[in-house]
């Protein structure tokens, strides 16, 4: 099936050099990273984490995200998602891919990584969350490959497919659950030691996937002869609108605790986030950015004449998704590490070549799922083309 | 054959990639490097005249001292243990500095030859005989 | 048990001593060691003795390693420079003129930082203005451990929280978990930074994570750690778990406070913020 991402217009094979490039700037950049050190980022004694694991935090959630399809489809025999189920499995593995890429190009020591493996230790949390994301690669490539064949040769596919589907959704729970508990497990970090952080990650995930899986069909139908239905689309948009306003809730949950009880260290990151401490406000601006387009994807999405408004549904989407990402993929993680604990305040800023990494590893993402969704597009033009 | 010329092409292509450091390298092998002992050292380690034998027979040093060192890597820094025993009961400090390197104080001949003349790069001197790297500069 | 020395032995060159026939107890043969790592390896097993490997009788040892500090006798000395450049000079620790990207064993902080828990509006100024010296806590519970993917940091049967430097593969997950900043990770090559290298203990590579290591290696040849030996009598070191050991009677001359307690990760630092010597 490989070979159907061979064919195709200039505009497909702009997309892809386009993305090659990017490949090629991150590797570049990533060769200078692994040369001189860490050093080369914006990360410090103080901020330990950054762009990178902000990244691969948001992107197992992304990954997550497939069951909020697969859930109605596979367990509710909701038919009408029937033609996205496999875009979800595969964004799913492009996701997955780069989440790992994104711990890797974090390491300090990358030729060591197999020690993981080598000294298995199952009190770290990080020794789960590799089990549990190879894993979830494996089952959704696996399914969307088999199932694809099966599409292409005209057959059902088989049966033990469906037993790792239903495998799958509480796997995929599980992916973002043990995500969560990387951050949600360490005392002294207040802004993470919450009992609802791994809810707040897949409320979260689930906005923000769907989200995205609804733009790469809006895409897709534009572009492609992939042509999603409206049917599917306003179903999966439902779900993104009480998946956010689930996750916002959580949000203000945190907020009550934190300034009702008066505790400070549950304030202080809060208080750098949207306020600024000792006169550091990097991200303030960032916070309210995605405040605002919080309450606005909100509306957007929750007035039923808007949210059928091809021209405001993406609209929407869109500003769901960037909240999503500014929270989980940039407060969440660079919040945690202020105050430091000295009560002192260490700023973040990533680095030029920390970007020309991150955009690496977003290309090779995007290529990967670039390659898989031609592959479903051929398939099934080459399949109503039989049909007629 | 479908698109024979082409994917005979490639595979040419693929094979000569391949196969380029053997072709490149074609004739010139060169002789192993002659180990060399530094014999004062080792006879001021003995405290007498003559060296003293290495901490196993030398075949086994020469093709597992990679083994005996993890392992007493191992033994120091996670077992909290000093010393070592060897078959014929004598003991030793175990440490690549204080104990390996005092004899073998010539690291260039004695180990740098070798690995390079083998192509491995042990990781080694990233951390330990400080003294000879550190000195260069 | 040997009593902990302060100064160092005549001759340490213990490899040319012939330890079996001066009959010294051999404490636990390391063969599982050796045999697993043969085994790994998949190579032949060497003919290695089953004594292989035992702990030199001259190690100290204890059941659970504690330092406790006197912060007023300490700032009344006022040598902790010196302390903290015996054991950064001791353990090859780079210096770095970097905030960010520095590495750091050892350092002094002032209360309202080292005791942000505690930090009163309105206290004695004796206490506020005194300089509180900061390390690794050697936790009883230490999350650094419990957090790290390779084992690399491990705790000791002693108490010691120990870095294997060979294994760490550099995720910094345990200098997130440390709530006590104790951690510092090698941004690049620290060689450089490094002003003469000691040869009594490796320099490390980048990408790695190092902190205090209680001078495991010190201990090995029953030597208290440098930063006590430097410190003339305000750093106290010994066996928490008993009763008459140096620290612990050190305890009972005042009052003491750990950092961060609420934790739960029992540092195994004490800081004597009021008392006398152990002796007056």
């Amino acid at each position: 099936m490989l070979e159907k991402a061979l064919h195709g217009s200039w505009r497909y094979w702009l997309w892809m050099a386009f993305l090659l490039f990017l490949v090629g700037v991150g590797f570049f950049a990533y060769v200078r990273q692994f040369t001189y050190g860490l050093g080369l980022t914006g990360m410090s004694r103080d901020v330990t984490w950054g762009l990178y694991i902000s990244q691969f935090t948001f992107l197992v959630g992304v990954a997550a995200s497939g069951v909020m399809v697969a859930i109605p489809y596979y367990l509710h025999d909701f038919k009408t998602f029937g033609k996205i189920v496999i875009l979800g499995e595969f964004l799913a593995v492009a996701s997955i891919v780069m989440a790992v890429l994104f711990v890797f190009v974090d390491l300090g020591q990358p030729t060591r990584v197999l020690n993981v493996l080598l000294y298995p230790t199952p009190h770290s949390i990080m020794f789960w969350d590799i089990c549990v994301l190879s894993g979830y690669l494996l089952l959704n490539i696996v399914i969307g490959w088999t199932v694809l064949g099966a599409e292409k040769k005209g057959f059902a596919p088989p049966r033990w497919t469906r037993v790792l589907t239903i495998v799958s959704i509480p796997w995929a729970i599980s992916i973002h659950t043990v995500t969560a508990f990387l951050y949600a497990g360490i005392p002294g970090k207040d802004y993470w030691l919450t009992a609802i952080m791994a809810a707040r990650f897949l409320s979260s995930a689930f906005a923000s996937g769907p989200a995205l899986l609804i733009i790469i069909c809006l895409v897709l139908r534009r572009l492609s002869s992939f042509k999603v239905e409206n049917s599917a689309v306003q179903a999966l948009a439902k779900i993104v609108l009480y998946a956010f306003i689930v996750n916002v809730f959580f949000f203000i949950l945190e907020v009550f605790t934190a300034f009702y009880s008066g505790v400070p260290g549950h304030q202080a990151s809060l208080l750098y986030l949207f306020a600024g401490l000792d006169g550091h406000d990097n991200l303030v601006f960032f916070m309210w950015a995605a405040t605002v387009l919080a309450f606005l994807g909100i509306v957007l999405l929750l007035v039923p004449k808007l949210r059928r408004n091809p021209v405001v549904l993406p609209i929407a989407l869109l500003a769901v998704f960037a909240a999503c990402w500014l929270d989980k993929g940039l407060g969440l993680i660079l919040g945690g590490f202020v105050p430091n604990s000295f009560e002192g305040v260490v700023e973040y800023l990533p680095s030029a070549n920390e970007l020309m990494v991150v955009c690496g590893v977003f290309g090779l993402g995007m290529l990967i799922m670039s390659v898989l969704y031609k592959i479903v597009i051929s398939v099934r033009r080459a399949h109503e083309g039989d049909a007629h | 054959m479908y698109k024979g010329a082409r994917v005979l092409a490639f595979l040419l292509v693929f094979l000569s990639i391949v196969t380029a450091p053997l072709f490149l390298n074609w004739g010139k092998t060169t002789a192993a490097p002659e180990i060399t002992v530094d014999k004062q050292a080792a006879g001021r380690v003995s405290g007498q005249g003559g060296a003293v034998a290495c901490v196993e027979p030398v075949e086994i040093m020469s093709s597992e001292h990679m083994q005996l060192l993890g392992s007493w890597r191992d033994l120091v820094v996670r077992e909290g243990k000093t010393h070592y025993v060897s078959s014929d009961g004598r003991m030793f400090e175990m440490s690549l500095d204080d104990s390996c390197l005092s004899c073998h104080s010539n690291r260039e001949e004695f180990c740098d030859s070798c690995h390079e003349y083998m192509s491995v790069e042990p990781s080694c001197w990233n951390c330990h005989d400080g003294a000879q790297t550190i000195g260069g500069e | 048990m040997r009593e902990l020395s302060t100064s160092g032995p005549g001759d340490t060159g213990m490899a040319r001593r012939d330890f079996v026939t001066s009959g010294i107890v051999i404490l636990a043969a390391g063969m599982a060691g050796l045999g697993g790592t043969g085994a790994l390896v998949g190579c032949t097993q060497v003919a290695l003795s089953d004594k292989s490997a035992v702990v030199a009788d001259e190690a100290a040892e204890a059941g659970h390693w504690g330092l406790v500090i006197d912060v007023a006798k300490l700032n009344a000395e006022g040598n902790f420079g010196r302390i903290k450049a015996a054991c950064h000079q001791k353990h090859n620790v780079p210096l770095i003129h970097d905030a960010k990207t520095e590495v750091k064993w050892i350092w002094a902080e002032s209360f309202e930082h080292s005791f942000i828990d505690l930090e009163n509006t309105y206290m004695n100024k004796s206490i506020k203005d005194l300089e509180f010296p900061m390390l690794c806590n050697h936790c009883e519970n230490p999350v650094c451990v419990r957090v790290c993917p390779t084992q690399a940091t491990f705790q000791r049967p002693d108490g010691i929280v120990d870095m294997d430097y060979h294994r760490c593969i550099g995720c910094r997950f345990c200098m997130t978990g440390c709530p006590f900043n104790a951690r510092s990770l090698n941004f690049y090559d620290p060689r450089p930074y490094i002003g003469e290298v000691d040869p009594g203990y490796p320099t490390r590579t980048k990408g790695v994570v190092e902190k205090c290591n209680f001078c495991v290696e010190r201990l090995k040849q029953g030597l208290a750690p440098y930063c006590v030996e430097e410190s003339n009598g305000s750093f106290v070191f010994g066996d928490l778990d008993d009763p008459g050991s140096d620290v612990r009677k050190a305890l009972e001359t005042g009052f003491s406070i750990r950092r961060r307690v609420s934790l739960g990760t029992g540092p195994s630092v004490y800081y004597l913020v009021e008392g006398g010597e152990p002796d007056a």
